[in-house]
């Protein structure tokens, strides 16, 4: 099915460049620069990477996702780097990921190495992988049921003292 | 319509007194007293009729400026249309302007009905009787100047209406338990000698002292306090005693009941105006309950702080003895604020000798030089108060917190790292990120060199320094401190908390990793060589690490690393929170901050002796002195937090009570890592190799591959 295109929203800033100065301080009250600020979350690429280390855990992988609040972010498409981070993608649990928060794209559930080279596909990859963040859910371990909260977008997967 | 120049003119009323500062840049015009709020207010009901000179625009623009500071700082809101109260920006307390000096300017317009004056704002709410009055206040103070006695240059007063005045009714304070202030202890005349055997046994170089004004002056009879251990040295009583002229004052102290033993230690204390005391507890263990304190020459307001962070500022007056007993004594510190005006009620001061906040009474007083005499008994057994939590005799038996050592288990390392790490990263994040913004080159250069869409980790991002150096690579960032993890994702980094020990990422999944002065915080070599090997598990084959840990050696091949360089002067020199101690002859000055035992750092601060001996277990961590060179390999390294205010919210969590936070000094554990010992313990790792292993200012680093 067709999916829509993503709700333009603000696009990736550039990170600053080595040896700048600190960032500038807030500005002044008198000048109301309106400053837009594009709050960051989890994307699916890293979700593709974490696991639990929750003692006794053999895999910890895939972490069950959960999402109560998922945002759209505009990142610009680099083809080659979408076809060189496929293959390090356990792409089951990609798939799994995005359909549980409802944004599986329309990836199939196998992947197809002819694919490699198909913009459209790729293209829908990158989106799924660099564009579609959750800000709040739940990590859940496969094994031992041990939830990890993201919360503003950044996942807590520390450990208490006896889970370790 | 649009208005003549000499209708503006109109009206206006020239403030008595008050320098008129010419705007216009008309010479023809004698110097007028501008209805300059005339012209705001119609700029803005008809913006496009009045044509403004520079000078105006300027007047206006601060006037609007003011305006939103005070919205923003303190959340007046100025109106446009008049009513009977204004605030006067410009013209508070806080940037010494008296009560009286600016009640004088203000009563020429009318019946000032209230007048609120907060000690350290820079502004005045008034309400007139009526609008008219306010009105004219209005036009004749916006943009005129002041002359203060304080500073040479005349402060512009900026004046705008606000809704209302709202005086909130504070509950009056008590003074600390324990705590008496006896006025007229003294006669003037025994305060002169008293003053002239201060000044007189002070020795030769009195002249020089006296220029150096950062400092507060001091001298010691009977026993020395030392202020590197806040102790006495109890065994070496100071030759000739206590003076003999104190004589009276010690037996009418004891005759009236304010100390119990006669005191045989005495400390004298000299204030300039401009001078002060960091707020302290009298060490408990060299001095017994009961410490009398003699003030001469001028007054000065002291204040008691307790731990819970409630403040009352007292006021002591010439010749008056300040007792301090019990919890006054043992719990709640006492300082002086180096400043050179107090805030003291305008009216007349209550019997307790408290300020009150009450701003509707609030007025400047002129400090001048104060001499305090401070009485105390030497106490020869520990000290057994009721007060464990801030005494130094009973905060070592306590094992609840004990001075740290090297850890002997895992679980203590574990402890250890929570108490002198994580805790302190959390604290101090915003300070910490404030100051890491330079990425070292070498760490740039490894990245740069990373194939274009590579997946790099760093494993301890600390505040996202290096996750943004180069765009083409993915880079994930991971750290233990949640408020340092905020600052990375304020910043659009992708981030996550998790234990260096026990990263959460799949194996081999990283084309690259990097942990750059991360494994230095590790407390055994069990878990530095963990931590290490959780990288290499990161990687994929033919993966690259890069690891940096700070360098034992500060100095490689005769060049000093930076972070001994920038080191600010040399012991000798005066620096600011330096007493200056006299004893004898001889003078030194002592930085009170690194090691002053105060209220603040009670909770991380362990035994401050510098013992520098290192058995391998349970040797004590001695504290470094930051910025020389490290005299062993595990240590504990301040952090000095300066009441910095954070753009950051930083709703993280924080182990410490939110009252310690003004200024504190946090301590980091640490083990420093000698000549090769980074080297070894990646050999001790199968699968990789070495690729490269170098010094870069102050670091060991290194590169390896995984096999």
């Amino acid at each position: 099915a067709e999916w829509p295109p993503p709700a333009p929203i603000f696009s990736l800033p550039l990170p600053p460049l080595s040896h700048t100065p600190p960032p500038p301080p807030p500005p002044h009250p008198r000048c109301f620069r309106f400053r837009r600020r594009r709050q960051a979350a989890m994307k699916l690429l890293t979700h593709n990477l974490l696991s639990s280390r929750v003692r006794g855990v053999k895999g910890g992988f895939p972490l069950a996702l959960q999402a109560s609040e998922v945002k759209i972010n505009n990142v610009d498409f680099n083809q080659e780097f979408i076809a060189r981070m496929i293959p390090k993608m356990e792409w089951a649990a990609l798939v799994g990921a995005a359909e549980s928060i409802g944004h599986r794209n329309g990836l199939p559930q196998e992947l197809d190495p002819g694919l490699e080279s198909d913009t459209d596909f790729l293209q829908k990859v990158h989106h799924v992988l660099l564009e579609v963040e959750v800000v709040e859910g739940v990590l859940k371990c496969p094994e031992s049921g041990r939830e990890f909260p993201i919360s503003k977008g950044i996942p807590n997967m520390l450990l208490t003292e006896d889970e370790v | 319509g649009r208005r003549t120049r000499a209708e503006a003119l109109e009206g206006a009323v020239a403030p008595c007194g008050a320098k008129q500062r010419s705007y216009s840049g008309n010479a023809e015009l004698s110097p007028p007293a501008v209805t300059w709020c005339r012209r705001a207010d119609m700029a803005a009901t008809s913006p496009t009729s009045v044509k403004l000179s520079k000078g105006q625009k300027k007047m206006l623009r601060k006037q609007v400026k003011a305006q939103h500071v005070l919205l923003k700082h303190d959340g007046i809101a100025t109106v446009s249309g008049p009513t009977e109260h204004l605030v006067i920006a410009n013209g508070g307390l806080g940037n010494g302007v008296s009560r009286q000096q600016l009640l004088e300017v203000l009563q020429k317009f009318g019946t000032v009905e209230t007048l609120l004056m907060s000690p350290n704002k820079p502004h005045a709410l008034v309400t007139f009787s009526t609008i008219q009055e306010a009105r004219e206040a209005h036009k004749g103070l916006n943009g005129q100047d002041l002359k203060t006695n304080g500073s040479s240059q005349p402060i512009t007063l900026y004046v705008n209406f606000v809704e209302k005045v709202v005086h909130e009714e504070i509950p009056p304070l008590s003074l600390p338990p324990g705590l008496l202030v006896i006025e007229e202890f003294i006669s003037p005349e025994c305060e002169k000698r008293l003053l002239a055997f201060a000044n007189g046994s002070t020795n030769v170089t009195k002249e020089n002292v006296r220029r150096s004004l950062k400092h507060r002056r001091v001298k010691h009879y009977g026993y020395e306090f030392r202020y590197d251990n806040n102790n006495v040295d109890k065994d070496k009583p100071l030759p000739g005693g206590l003076p003999e002229i104190c004589g009276d004052i010690l037996e009418q102290s004891m005759e009236k009941g304010y100390v119990k033993f006669k005191p045989d230690q005495l400390t004298i204390n000299q204030y300039e105006p401009g001078q002060g005391i960091p707020p302290h507890i009298d060490t408990h263990s060299p001095f017994e309950d009961g410490i009398i304190c003699l003030s001469l020459g001028a007054e000065t307001v002291m204040d008691f702080k307790h731990p819970a962070g409630h403040s009352v500022p007292v006021m002591l007056p010439p010749r008056s003895l300040l007792v301090m007993t019990g919890e006054c004594r043992y719990l709640w510190s006492h300082g002086i604020t180096p400043r050179k005006f107090d805030v003291v009620p305008a009216s007349e001061m209550p019997k307790t000798g408290i300020i009150g906040a009450d701003v509707s009474n609030l007025t400047l007083n002129k400090r001048g030089t104060r001499t305090s005499f401070t009485f105390r008994k030497i106490r020869k057994k520990p000290c057994d108060c009721a007060y464990p939590e801030v005494c130094d005799s009973q905060i070592d038996c306590k094992c609840t917190n004990p001075t740290p050592s090297i850890p002997a288990s895992d679980g203590d390392a574990s402890k250890l790292e929570h108490k002198y790490v994580h805790d302190v990263y959390d604290e101090i994040a915003c300070h910490f990120s404030d100051t890491r913004h330079t990425p070292w080159p070498k760490v740039v250069e490894f990245l740069k060199t990373l194939p274009d869409g590579a997946l790099v980790a760093d494993v301890g991002c600390g505040n996202g320094k290096y996750l943004g150096v180069n765009k083409d690579l993915f880079m994930i960032g991971c750290d233990r401190s949640k408020n340092l993890v905020d600052i990375c994702r304020e910043k659009q980094f992708e981030v996550f908390n998790c234990d260096g020990l026990l990263v959460p990422l799949r194996s081999g999944i990283c084309d690259a990793c990097i942990s750059i002065a991360v494994v230095h915080h590790f407390s055994t070599e069990e878990r530095r060589l963990s931590a290490v090997k959780e990288i290499v598990r990161l990687l994929r084959p033919g993966g690259k690490g890069l690891i940096y840990v700070w360098a034992m050696e500060q100095e490689h091949k005769k060049v000093k690393s930076k972070y001994l360089a920038e080191r600010k002067g040399k012991c000798i020199q005066p620096q600011a929170n330096c007493v200056k101690v006299q004893t004898g002859n001889d003078f030194s000055y002592i930085n009170q901050d690194a090691n002053k035992m105060d209220l603040t750092c009670l909770k991380q601060l362990p035994d401050v002796t510098k013992d520098s001996t290192v058995k391998q277990n349970n040797a004590k961590l001695p504290v470094h002195t930051n910025r020389t060179n490290f005299d062993s390999q595990d240590l504990l390294v301040p952090w000095h937090l300066r009441g910095v205010k954070s753009h950051h919210k930083a709703d993280g969590v924080s182990a410490l009570p939110p009252e310690v936070k003004e200024h504190a000094v946090y301590h980091r554990f640490y083990h420093v890592f000698s000549d090769g010992e980074l080297e070894n313990l990646c050999r001790g790792i199968s699968n990789i190799r070495i690729v490269q292993s170098y010094y870069d200012q102050g670091n060991w680093c290194i590169i390896i591959e995984k096999c």
